[in-house]
């Protein structure tokens, strides 16, 4: 029997060895889409919540980050991400939430993008709703080298005609 | 399929038991091991990519909606400024169809960047050029930022399942 067992053994190795190779398993895919996800939801509440610090840190920072909001040229980098929702994020009358629907991943599992509806609100002093807005962004998530994801494009635009 | 005889002549096994079970295992590890090949050679990928862009823009630039449909998959998701979302090539077709009786667009697309991973390619970059409608002679300049996410099918055809733009103001 030993020589089966080591026979077995080295098979084992040896497939082993070639799928590591090859994509990721199955499951691995579905931890890192909920992975996706949660930095989605991550930098949706760092939104919400005005903390902007927070969702800078959620672009990329080997690669050249890009926003691209409705209206605006590309936003390219972080410290003119920064200063462009700056404004956005002093406003204490806004809230914004973002809603992720769909995630997505290539088979390597290194690559992925989320499509989500977004929902802002001014409202004036007195809590009436002044200006609203629905709409859908695709955010890209890239997996780094620790492990984690984030952002190097965004891009978003309105449901509602202008 | 061998005929367990022949690994019975294998001094390696002395049973049926232990070819039965070598088998499994190889079955097993040989399954596991799902020898799908990871796409290392991207370049041939961004020409297609390049390809495909082209078409898109010569059939945007005919109006030309079945050459324009030719490279979204089935299940396109069209998000378009100032619309619901367009699932679905025949939901696209029955919304760019009518549009292209009464306009007459001309862009060009710049992509800036390109990321490739296996099966998923995602571009970014810039739509620019002129709208004009049919019957007038009047043209408005047009800008746009996009992204468009390119998925491999298990045929090897590259297609366009996401678009999404929006405007960038004079």
């Amino acid at each position: 029997m030993k020589p089966l067992i080591s026979l077995l053994a080295a098979y084992a190795i040896l497939f082993s060895a070639c799928s590591n190779n090859n994509q990721p398993f199955p499951e691995q895919i579905e931890i890192e889409k909920e992975k996706i996800k949660q930095a989605d939801i991550t930098w949706g509440n760092a939104a919400k919540s005005k903390n902007l610090q927070e969702f800078l840190s959620l672009y990329t920072d080997n690669q050249i980050p890009v926003t691209m909001p409705p209206n605006n040229p590309s936003i390219k980098g972080k410290e003119n991400i920064r200063n462009f929702y700056q404004p956005m994020f002093s406003m204490e009358n806004l809230t914004v939430e973002f809603y992720p629907e769909t995630i997505e991943i290539s088979k390597s599992g290194d690559l992925g993008y989320v499509i989500g509806v977004y929902q802002t609100k001014i409202q004036d002093s007195t809590g009436n709703i002044i200006n609203e807005d629905k709409g859908k962004y695709i955010n890209i998530w890239k997996k780094q080298n620790d492990g984690s994801w984030k952002c190097p494009a965004d891009i978003f635009n309105s449901d509602l005609s202008e | 399929m061998i005929a367990p005889e022949i690994y019975l002549s294998i001094p390696l096994f002395r049973t049926s038991k232990q070819v039965v079970l070598f088998v499994l295992a190889a079955a097993f590890f040989s399954g596991c091991s799902n020898p799908k090949e990871v796409n290392t050679d991207t370049s041939r990928d961004l020409e297609t990519i390049d390809l495909i862009r082209e078409r898109h823009v010569l059939g945007v630039n005919t109006t030309d909606v079945e050459m324009v449909l030719k490279d979204f998959s089935s299940d396109i998701i069209y998000l378009g400024p100032g619309l619901r979302p367009i699932e679905g090539k025949e939901a696209l077709r029955e919304f760019i169809a009518p549009l292209y009786e009464i306009i007459l667009p001309r862009i060009e697309m710049t992509p800036r960047d390109i990321n490739i991973k296996d099966d998923v390619a995602i571009e970014w970059g810039l739509i620019n050029g002129t709208m004009g409608q049919v019957g007038s002679d009047s043209t408005q300049n047009i800008h746009f930022k996009y992204i468009f996410v390119y998925e491999r099918s298990s045929g090897g055809e590259w297609l366009i399942t996401r678009d999404i733009y929006n405007e960038i103001a004079d």
